[in-house]
């Protein structure tokens, strides 16, 4: 399983923004042209961002990247509040805040941490729809319906449920796959262990036997016998402790040398990713 | 069986051990130990193929001592399997490197094998051997 860092969350959301204000302009080219200026603006300001993110990638610090993020959660509100500036200004009919009730859930999914970032960006969704509403005259609050402002309100609530829970479920699936790491680390060492004690067991049944050989053979050399013997049993001690490790069963640990050399390289290479 | 497929080898006269490990050194050092401590001819075999080739020495041995992993294909149960269907009468015992965990050493356990480990104390071994071709 493959989790996205913030980076690539925040390079979703700017693709994202990206075609949804492609699409914004074109939609909006005919109907409304005084909206185009703006939106237009904000079409740079995500390109820019998304070039930035791609030219610094792998410079850049996670708070710049959180900065990004809020910033665009900004950009993309404040063009809703243009709009509905426009709506209300020409006695459109509209959804209201609807764009906004979308970002707050999109956000919430997007489940952006450190945490900073995702309640920073939620609470853009909540302060500016109400700011702009409440510095509005009562004739075009009442354009908006009287579900307004709760409506909003209750959005930025329900998407802040949805960002909590978003961040439970991550941190445990996150730790999940930690331990699994952890247990795969585990069952390649295991399995190199195995494979070491295995390929020892043989040349040290040949120094066994030969030292029984030699004594027979060579009494007159028994105290460089003796030597070998206690260099020997402490080899077999070391030997005998690799032994209690179990390989698993998803796992053949090698036969040879060279397929000890390519355990050893592999766990290298795991490691290193 | 306690040690080996058989024991019906009253009848053979001079005593023979067939050893199979694919380690050239163990070989050597196996087949005069056993020579020096026991007075027997040990006949050694580095492969499945060399084992199979000297069928009529091995039929006629007293005892088989096999390695498990020949560091090729065919392993030494491949040979313990050859014993079996060659109707072999004299004794046999695994030595090998492997954990008595690995999946080899329990199939062959679970056929009625005797299995002993790498490194095998050298007294124990030549008891062993000894209790086999009495």
């Amino acid at each position: 399983m493959k989790f996205y860092n913030l980076k690539q969350i925040t390079a979703f959301f700017y693709i994202a923004t990206l075609i949804h204000y492609l699409i914004i302009i074109i939609y909006f080219s005919n109907r409304a042209p005084e909206l185009i200026i703006y939106h237009s603006y904000s079409l740079v300001f995500t390109s820019l961002g998304l070039i930035s993110l791609r030219v610094f990638l792998k410079k850049v610090k996670p708070i710049f990247i959180g900065i990004m993020f809020v910033g665009l959660t900004l950009v993309l509100s404040y063009g809703i509040l243009l709009n509905h500036e426009y709506y209300v200004e020409n006695f459109k009919n509209f959804q209201p805040y609807i764009g906004i009730k979308l970002l707050a859930f999109s956000i919430a999914l997007l489940a952006p941490t450190p945490q900073w970032i995702g309640w920073t960006s939620l609470a853009i969704t909540l302060v500016l729809p109400l700011s702009q509403y409440y510095s509005w005259s009562a004739i075009y609050r009442d354009q908006l319906g009287i579900q307004e402002p709760i409506m909003t309100i209750c959005f930025f609530v329900a998407a802040s449920a949805i960002y909590i829970n978003r961040l439970f479920t991550v941190k445990l699936l996150k730790k999940e796959i930690i331990s699994l790491e952890k247990i795969a680390i585990y069952e390649r060492l295991t399995n190199i262990i195995e494979g070491l004690k295995h390929l020892n067991n043989t040349p040290l049944q040949t120094i066994e036997m030969s030292l029984q050989l030699l004594r027979a053979e060579f009494p007159q050399a028994k105290s460089l016998i003796d030597s070998i013997e206690r260099s020997y049993t402490e080899i077999l001690k070391i030997n005998n402790l690799l032994g209690k490790s179990a390989t698993p069963a998803t796992l053949k640990s090698a036969s040879t040398i060279k397929e000890f050399e390519r355990d050893i390289r592999e766990m290298g290479k795991y490691l290193q990713t | 069986m306690s040690l080996g497929c058989g024991a019906e080898d009253g009848h053979m006269s001079v005593k023979k051990i067939i050893f199979l490990d694919d380690n050239e050194d163990l070989r050597i050092i196996t087949s005069r130990l056993i020579k020096n401590q026991l007075g027997i001819d040990c006949i050694t075999c580095a492969s499945y193929e060399e084992f199979i080739n000297q069928s009529e020495q091995i039929l006629d041995s007293n005892l088989v001592i096999l390695d498990i992993n020949l560091g090729t294909e065919a392993t030494g149960v491949d040979a313990y399997h050859w014993l079996f269907d060659n109707d072999y009468k004299g004794k046999v015992f695994f030595l090998t490197g492997y954990d008595q965990t690995n999946n080899l050493v329990e199939d062959v356990r679970s056929e009625g094998a005797a299995i002993f480990q790498k490194p095998l104390e050298t007294k124990k071994f030549i008891q062993l051997v000894n209790q086999a071709i009495l």
